[in-house]
């Protein structure tokens, strides 16, 4: 790096980076440059004239914007001479000239730059004697985003925003000199996934909030700073409360994570929080009614007919299940239970055990996030397979993007939908559900056949890679995958000519009965590209990595240990003072199979995911459904207890790259009695016999690090309000090459489509569904075909179809969509009122038909 | 990037053959973004106006967004999107026009025709627009009815004037300059 | 004891029976509360008003600036959005919940200053005691409704 570049600013001296602006280097110095339009994170334009400076030269000093002028060796800067004091002035007077003085009845009151520096530079008096300018107000851009072109000072933020991070410029600079505004095109709306950050950008109220409408004043709110749960990148997130409620929720600076932006649906979908419906007493199920109990009667019935159940049937017929969308805290402490106190291993979650050997998430998020505010690309290609972070971890692709555009990393994309992320022109690897095995046999014979790039390690096993991979020729990739072979191939070459390549993939491509034949494929490309360190699965949920640091999985205790290592169970059974269980316990998938008579459920919904379960959780001796609201498997438990969510009590999240988070309390519930999950167990162990003594999550979190030694130190005051990451170095395994077989994925005429599934952003889930004013971009109940499907089918866009599998039928409307490949139909899940589980029932892969409702 | 820049692989909107003015233009700029504006004057010349489906294949060949396109050709005065009538009427309103009534006139146009500044009645045949200064300050208040300027114009000759050409062109072609010369003002070709 | 005192004395009586006699005849500076109503200065500060315009329109755009300079945390309110086809308010914002707990405040007029639209002001009705703790929340019901409406505004 070349060396700094001394300046002076206003006497001091300031050392700075070669290239870096005026306005940056006048931070260093604490100086403050008043500014509209500039903004750390965008490019500059120079266009609110507000930063000007004067600059001493040859020829005298001269007033220049700080914003676009980078700082040289030598130069002599003065921000508060006479002249520039006046010409601050006069600038404001010209930007207030038509700018409306509503600011008791704007959003931005209070935290508005243009406030603050008219009160610190600007002119004492108006002097407009005429009327001012009248433009639209109150005028939607999308569903979330109220704009008020009135009061717009024209600094391009929001232009410059969707068009340098989101890469979607929907919004544009319109007409001239005084009837200039800034508006979308057409009434199209802006639809990008993490556009509510023009609001947190906007310097003046044209841009605001319109969920959160009126609904708080700055410097009325209580602030919180925590983490979002939505998906799992974890964004650092300020929860604004007032009066028990949450009001709002703006994205807080995290470097490491999150940069400042979230996307819409952690900035929007926040009513869930303080919803209507939320379980606020115990209910008991009497003569088939469930009704409101006090705490004590239900944790008796609960420990009573758990240790009859025991003494029936033995500890094995218990079983639990843990949520990845919930804190390490809660997670920690059900596992403990039944392991330590009920004595059995059937602990899971969604997609648990089905990635358990999964254990280390993304190197790091700022190693992809690197790029943007430096040449040292820390990755130079992307490999995403199975997963679509436009719709599943927005955030992760605006860094995707930023990468791709700024860092010049390729992008390589294996998805059965054509994403959105594939306009960047990288291969795109389309393939058929169920033939995932074959792409990657493929991938690996393609990679063999380079001449450059291999591991040296893997490639004494060349011979052995082409034997097994030999039937995913051309042919078998094309007919069977219908992948492109040519792209594959390139796609082959871009591995191994890669210096630092990072690997993604995602449950969709994990969980189901293939998924250990993918890992292994996947492990066996990037080993022999070189490239195994950077191989991560990501799960999806808030505390996917979490959930399972904890240990809730059938065959891993705490901290990844296997439940035979005799390491971890020496260490926990001094720690827990009990006998573990030795024989591995059931998967999620067994338990709700039938293969246990007890199911204590935290935070689940396996019943809607299902109908066949919804049916066995009926036949249970004992359910217990730990949950904010009545979902449709609460309805069918003998106990309910209501539980505080997320941003109501003190917890921790692990996020996709292993970074514990704090989510900390930020609002309280007076008048419900629900109580925090480790608190309902730590209860329910003291009835059950344990001597647990938990005063609250912090108690909890000096445990883990005790029982898992990867979260050691990650006490809650050590992890402050940027989290910590913690060190996947120990647990990494010796990368060998395992030979994958291929399998045919079962052709039927009767279903010739193939089922395509996975998650959307705006889902009809109970926790985004309760925000209404979003219901208007919320997916309804569709099902995406490719255009020449829709044809052969004689199906319209809107069209009203019955889809149908051997498992069951849906009722859905047709969405005509290039991004289907022709030969699949696209389902996603957890839309309103059509679980495509009752197509899959269990399965990963399904065939289904297509037609027109009678 | 698997594309030739040199070229564009977005087909025109139509088979008119007055797109290939337009892609010669492109081409001759290397399909390049920051020769929008010269496309954008190809455009306009050759069909008179930008609508929304020339801006949207401009955007396309030359890869530039959609807010840009859309931005340029709302900032400049000469594109214009809609479709200009058969007619036109530019009316003064520089210092001494306005002073002299211009806004009277614009006033009268609008009660009449019902169309504003830059607007074109519904049946196509006239477009009213205004100019800064056409520099006939002396001949206040100033109008240019198809490209002849009029001088010292009132609202009845104005709209007569308009009505003539509402009404066909054999009314005006019969009294090229009835309407003005009778009211007493000259008219300058 | 001369005789001198005692006239002294008869004198001073009678000059004290003709102030007692002149103020007989004299309208009373007291007044019969609460039969006859106490008259106020224009100044006075009493219970709290919410103003509407001549039109009907509430004045208050539920800016929340009251509750910000109210300095014992008395005033509470909750803004929403006008339906635009019957506005509550002028402008796009109103004040959906309004309530002044009298129990706390002080009476300093800080509210009224703050108001951007002279919409709270401090009336002159100062009977304001009660039974019940929670008759002394005000709701914007009862703010809106004042028996005596006061057209005061105070010039500073």
């Amino acid at each position: 790096m070349a060396d700094n570049v001394t300046l002076t600013i206003d006497g001091k001296q300031v050392s700075a980076a070669p290239g870096m602006l005026l306005v940056d280097a006048a931070e260093i110095a604490n100086i403050e440059i008043p500014v509209f339009c500039s903004h750390p994170k965008l490019d500059p334009v120079g266009c609110c004239r507000m930063c000007m400076v004067e600059i001493e030269g040859p020829r005298g000093s001269r007033l220049m914007t700080a914003c676009t002028t980078p700082v040289a060796e030598g130069m002599v800067v003065h921000t508060n001479t006479p002249q520039v004091a006046e010409v601050q002035e006069a600038n404001l007077g010209f930007i207030l000239l038509n700018h409306p003085l509503d600011c008791p009845i704007c959003d931005k009151g209070g935290e508005c730059p243009l406030q603050d520096q008219t009160m610190r530079f600007g002119p004492g008096i108006s002097q407009l004697v005429e009327p001012k300018r009248l433009k639209q107000k109150n005028y939607d851009i999308s569903d979330m985003i109220v704009l008020d072109q009135e009061r717009c000072v024209l600094c391009w933020r929001c232009i410059r925003y969707l068009e340098e991070w989101e890469d979607k410029p929907q919004l544009g600079l319109h007409n001239r000199g005084n009837e200039t505004v800034i508006d979308i095109q057409d009434g199209q709306p802006v639809d990008a996934k993490t556009s509510g950050n023009i609001i947190d950008i906007c310097p003046v109220g044209a841009l605001t909030n319109q969920i959160s409408r009126f609904a708080y004043r700055p410097w009325e709110v209580e602030r919180t700073a925590s983490v979002c749960n939505h998906c799992s990148v974890g964004c650092n997130i300020r929860v604004d409360t007032r009066t028990h409620t949450v009001r709002r929720i703006i994205g807080r600076e995290n470097m490491q994570v999150n940069d400042q932006w979230i996307c819409d649906k952690g900035r929007f979908a926040h009513a869930w929080v303080n919803g209507e419906n939320r379980l606020e007493t115990p209910l008991l199920r009497k003569n088939g009614e469930l009704v409101p109990v006090q705490w004590s009667e239900a944790l008796d019935f609960i420990a009573e007919k758990l240790q009859a159940v025991k003494q029936q049937h033995g500890a094995s017929a218990i079983g639990a299940i843990g949520s990845a969308k919930i804190g390490n805290e809660s997670n920690y402490a059900l596992q403990r239970l039944f392991r330590s106190v009920i004595g059995t291993n059937n602990i899971d979650h969604r997609d648990g055990a089905d990635v358990a050997g999964l254990a280390t998430g993304l190197p790091s998020l700022a190693g992809v996030m690197k790029p943007q505010y430096g040449p040292n690309p820390q990755v130079d290609t992307i490999f995403l397979f199975g997963i679509d972070p436009s719709e599943e971890l927005p955030i992760l692709d605006l860094h995707l993007k930023r990468a791709v555009k700024k860092g010049g990393a390729k992008l390589i994309i294996a998805h059965p939908r054509k994403i959105e992320l594939t306009r960047y022109n990288g291969p795109y690897l389309a393939y058929e559900p169920g033939t995932e095995a074959t792409l990657l046999n493929g991938l690996l014979r393609a990679a063999a056949g380079q001449k450059e790039g291999l591991n040296s390690t893997a490639v004494s096993h060349l011979a052995d890679v082409k034997k097994w991979t030999e039937e995913a020729d051309d042919r078998a990739l094309a007919d069977l995958c219908r992948t492109d072979p040519a792209a594959v191939k390139a796609a082959a070459a871009m591995l191994a000519k890669s210096e630092k390549a990072l690997i993604i993939y995602g449950p969709q491509a994990a969980r189901g009965s293939d998924g250990p034949a993918i890992r292994d494929g996947l492990a066996n490309l990037a080993f022999l590209t070189g490239h195994q360190d950077r191989l991560a699965f990501v799960g999806l949920e808030a505390n996917s990595q979490g959930a399972r640091d904890m240990g809730v999985l059938p065959d891993r205790l705490p901290g990844h240990a296997s439940i035979g290592s005799s390491d971890a169970v020496k260490r926990l059974e001094h720690l827990w003072e009990c006998k573990l269980p030795t024989a591995a316990g059931q998967s999620y998938k067994q338990m709700l199979d039938g293969g246990v008579k007890a199911l204590y459920v935290m935070g689940a919904d396996p019943a809607s995911e299902r109908p066949e379960w919804a049916e066995k959780l009926d036949g249970l001796d004992l359910l217990v459904v730990q949950e904010l609201y009545l979902t449709e498997t609460a309805k069918r438990a003998d106990v309910v207890l209501p539980a505080l969510g997320w941003s109501e009590t003190d917890a921790t999240f692990t996020n996709l790259e292993r970074r514990v988070q704090r989510a900390p309390k930020a609002v309280a519930l007076p008048q419900s009695r629900a109580a925090a999950d480790w608190a309902i167990l730590s209860h329910l162990a003291q009835k059950l016999g344990a001597k647990w003594h938990f005063a609250d999550a912090k108690a909890l979190e000096a445990e883990i690090g005790k029982a898992a030694p990867i979260y050691r130190g990650l006490t809650w005051e050590a992890l402050g309000d940027q989290g910590l990451q913690w060190d996947a170095s120990a647990l990494k395994s010796k990368p060998e090459l395992k030979e994958v077989r291929q399998k045919m994925a079962k052709g039927s005429k009767e279903y010739p489509l193939t089922l395509v599934t996975g998650t959307v952003l705006f889902d009809g889930g109970t926790l985004f569904g309760a925000t209404e004013k979003l219901d208007g971009v919320t997916v309804g109940p569709v099902v995406g075909l490719s255009p020449a499907d829709a044809t052969k089918l004689g199906l319209t866009e809107g069209a009203a179809v019955a889809v149908s599998s051997p498992e069951g039928s849906l009722s859905l409307t047709v969405h005509i969509s290039e991004q289907v490949q022709p030969g699949s139909a696209w389902i996603p899940e957890s839309l309103p009122g059509a679980p495509v589980g009752a197509l899959l029932n269990g399965s990963v892969v399904q065939r289904v038909k297509v037609e027109k409702a009678a | 990037m698997a594309t030739n820049p040199r070229q564009s692989a977005v087909d025109p909107p139509s088979d008119d053959k007055r797109w290939r003015i337009v892609q010669a233009a492109m081409r001759r700029n290397g399909f390049r973004r920051d020769a929008l504006i010269e496309t954008l004057h190809a455009v306009q010349e050759s069909f008179g106006y930008l609508d929304e489906e020339s801006l949207r294949y401009v955007a396309r060949s030359l890869r530039a967004p959609m807010s840009h396109v859309y931005g340029v050709s709302t900032f400049y005065h000469f594109f214009s999107l809609k479709p200009a009538g058969e007619h036109t009427c530019v009316v003064c309103t520089g210092t001494a026009c306005y002073i002299k009534g211009a806004p009277g006139l614009l006033d009268a146009v609008g009660k009449e025709f019902h169309i504003g500044d830059g607007e074109t009645t519904e049946d196509g045949k006239v477009s009213l627009l205004t100019a800064r200064c056409l520099g006939s300050c002396g001949l206040a208040p100033a109008a240019v009815f198809d490209g002849q300027v009029a001088g010292k114009v009132n609202r009845e000759a104005v709209v007569e004037r308009l009505h003539a050409w509402q009404n066909g062109p054999a009314a005006v072609k019969a009294s090229p300059e009835s309407s003005p010369e009778s009211e007493g003002s000259a008219v300058y070709a | 004891m001369a005789l001198g005192d005692y006239i002294k004395g008869a004198i001073d009586i009678g000059k004290a029976m003709g102030v007692t006699l002149k103020h007989l005849a004299e309208k009373p500076v007291t007044t019969e509360y609460p039969r006859d109503s106490v008259p106020m200065y224009p100044r006075f500060r009493g219970k709290h008003e919410l103003r509407r315009y001549a039109n009907g329109m509430e004045r208050c755009i539920g800016c929340m600036l009251c509750e910000a300079a109210c300095p014992t945390g008395a005033i509470y309110v909750e803004a929403d959005e006008n339906d635009p086809l019957n506005p509550t308010s002028p402008g796009e914002r109103y004040a959906k919940v309004y309530e002044v707990n009298l129990l706390r405040c002080v009476f300093c007029g800080d509210c009224e200053e703050a108001c951007p639209v002279e919409a709270i002001v401090l009336g002159h009705d100062f009977a304001m005691a009660n039974y019940e703790r929670k008759d002394f929340v005000l709701t914007k019901e009862q703010l809106l409704n004042p028996g005596e409406p006061n057209v005061i505004i105070r010039p500073e």
